[in-house]
């Protein structure tokens, strides 16, 4: 039996027993339903009908989800493999992703694509750069020992011709040979700190370890230099407090390091102090030395305090015409610093002086 | 006039009012054999012609680099005027965003949201 609207007439909903709350719910997905309007005549029958709408709607949100979790993880794991910096993974384009999430996979492809060439071009570019340094060192290594020498013969051949004059009573005219020699060995020095330079930058120096007492090497280094410090007018002092003065390292590189650091203290320290001092320091658990230099001398100024182990570099280049040298002295002092497992590092006040700590590991440097 | 049209792999293509239309198809990513065959088309349908056209990426399934690159390459300012560019869609946003930040084009670019408002600008790139 129908009413004249067609529609079966049913209970009536306000009759119906139904929990309020199961009404207001069945209600809720009727609205959802395509007819919602036959909830009125039939209740039940709309109701089954809405759930079965809503449960395909809840199937067809589970395959949605499910769908974009696979496609973000897509993403996640293109993302996730760039952050490791493999840039030649990419995201699959599906037809039946999101346009969003194809717009982002285009994009990481385009960005993975962009990052492997960057990449690619620039680790080549250090290769070449590399290279091309490794040349000019071993060029320079090279061409150093070819002016080495012939320079050698000139200062032998110039004591020879000194001895001759002297020995024929010409000693007046010694003078122009003495200036030859000093322009000669000033000039040997220079060449074999470009040679020193050129042979660590190209691998070629070795550090030959050993046990070395501190003390000694320290005092032999201020005998050494005691002659020029007093030419200066300075005063050379050494304070050394050491309770382990045994370290392994290279004498001669070390040496090489101080005797460095030490004439340039001389060198821009007119009539003051200079103070050679070591001492034990502890830093994680491992035992170094540390060996400074300090002096009254010019000082160096705050901006200029970055470069100054730079190679060819001085404070100005009026300082290479004043004080003379190749501004080498110091990139091969750090550089020897790194061989034998230290570091050098200075601070310095204009026109009070500057410290130089070279701090050293006791046991040697840590294989690379 | 009887419109000529040119569908390649990946693009639909064809001459209207003096401007290319390229419409990418969402088929596959552009390679670069895709590149030179869509070049093709235009230069074949535009019979020698310096035209500017009107790009829709807004379907596009990406291009790989070299394809990115031979559309931009010096040369195809012989053949291109100006390019207006839809970009009213993720994927578009993501091409305008390219090409105008990482691979420039070597002749004017804009970028659109409205095909009115593209093809209004280009008929002004007519040479």
């Amino acid at each position: 039996m129908t009413d004249s609207s067609g529609h079966r007439p049913g209970p009536d909903p306000a009759a119906d027993p139904l929990d309020p709350r199961i009404a207001a719910l069945l209600r809720a997905a009727v609205a959802l339903a395509p007819d919602a309007a036959a909830y009125a005549s039939d209740p039940r029958a709309a109701a089954e009908t809405a759930l079965a709408v809503v449960a395909a709607e809840l199937a067809a949100l589970r395959a949605y989800r499910e769908r974009t979790e696979r496609q973000m993880e897509e993403l996640f794991n293109t993302i996730t493999a760039f952050a490791a910096l493999d840039y030649d993974r990419r995201a699959l384009v599906h037809d039946d992703n999101d346009e969003l999430i194809n717009a982002m996979a285009i994009g990481l492809n385009m960005m993975g694509e962009e990052l492997s060439h960057t990449m690619k071009a620039l680790v080549r570019a250090r290769d070449e750069a590399l290279a091309a340094s490794r040349a000019k060192s071993a060029f320079l290594a090279n061409i150093s020992h070819e002016l080495r020498t012939p320079l050698n013969a000139i200062i032998g051949y110039a004591e020879i011709i000194r001895e001759d004059l002297v020995d024929a009573g010409q000693e007046a005219l010694t003078i122009d040979v003495d200036r030859l020699q000093i322009a000669s060995r000033h000039l040997l020095n220079l060449i074999q700190d470009v040679l020193d330079l050129a042979r660590i930058e190209a691998g070629r120096v070795d550090v030959r370890l050993e046990l070395v007492d501190l003390r000694t090497l320290l005092h032999e280094l201020q005998t050494t230099l005691a002659p020029s410090v007093k030419d200066a007018g300075n005063v050379l002092h050494t304070r050394v407090e050491l309770e382990r003065p045994l370290i392994h390292t290279d004498p001669l590189r070390l040496q090489q390091i101080l005797l460095n650091i030490l004439g340039n203290a001389n060198k821009f320290t007119v009539g003051g102090d200079i103070t050679l001092s070591a001492r034990d320091h502890d830093e994680h658990g491992r035992a170094f030395v540390d060996i400074t230099v300090t002096d009254t001398g010019i000082g160096i100024p705050a901006d200029k305090l970055e470069s100054i182990f730079d190679a060819f570099t001085q404070v100005d280049d009026t300082s290479t015409r004043r004080f003379g040298g190749t501004g080498l002295g110091l990139a091969i002092s750090r550089r020897l610093c790194d061989l034998l497992g230290g570091t050098i590092v200075v601070t310095s006040e204009l026109r009070r002086g500057s410290t130089f700590r070279v701090r050293l590991p006791v046991d040697g440097p840590q294989p690379r | 006039m009887e419109l000529r049209e040119i569908v390649t792999r990946t693009e639909r293509i064809w001459i209207a009012d003096g401007i290319v239309h390229c419409v990418v198809l969402p088929t596959a990513t552009h390679t670069l054999d895709d590149a030179h065959e869509n070049s093709r088309a235009v230069d074949e349908l535009a019979e020698g012609r310096k035209l500017p056209m009107l790009l829709d990426t807004r379907a596009s399934r990406g291009l790989d680099r070299d394809a990115r690159l031979y559309y931009v390459r010096p040369e195809a300012a012989d053949r291109v005027s100006a390019l207006a560019m839809l970009i009213d869609s993720q994927v578009g946003r993501m091409f305008g965003s390219f090409y105008t930040n990482v691979h420039r084009p070597p002749f004017p670019l804009r970028l659109f949201n409205s095909e009115g408002d593209a093809l209004v600008w280009l008929k002004e790139q007519v040479v």
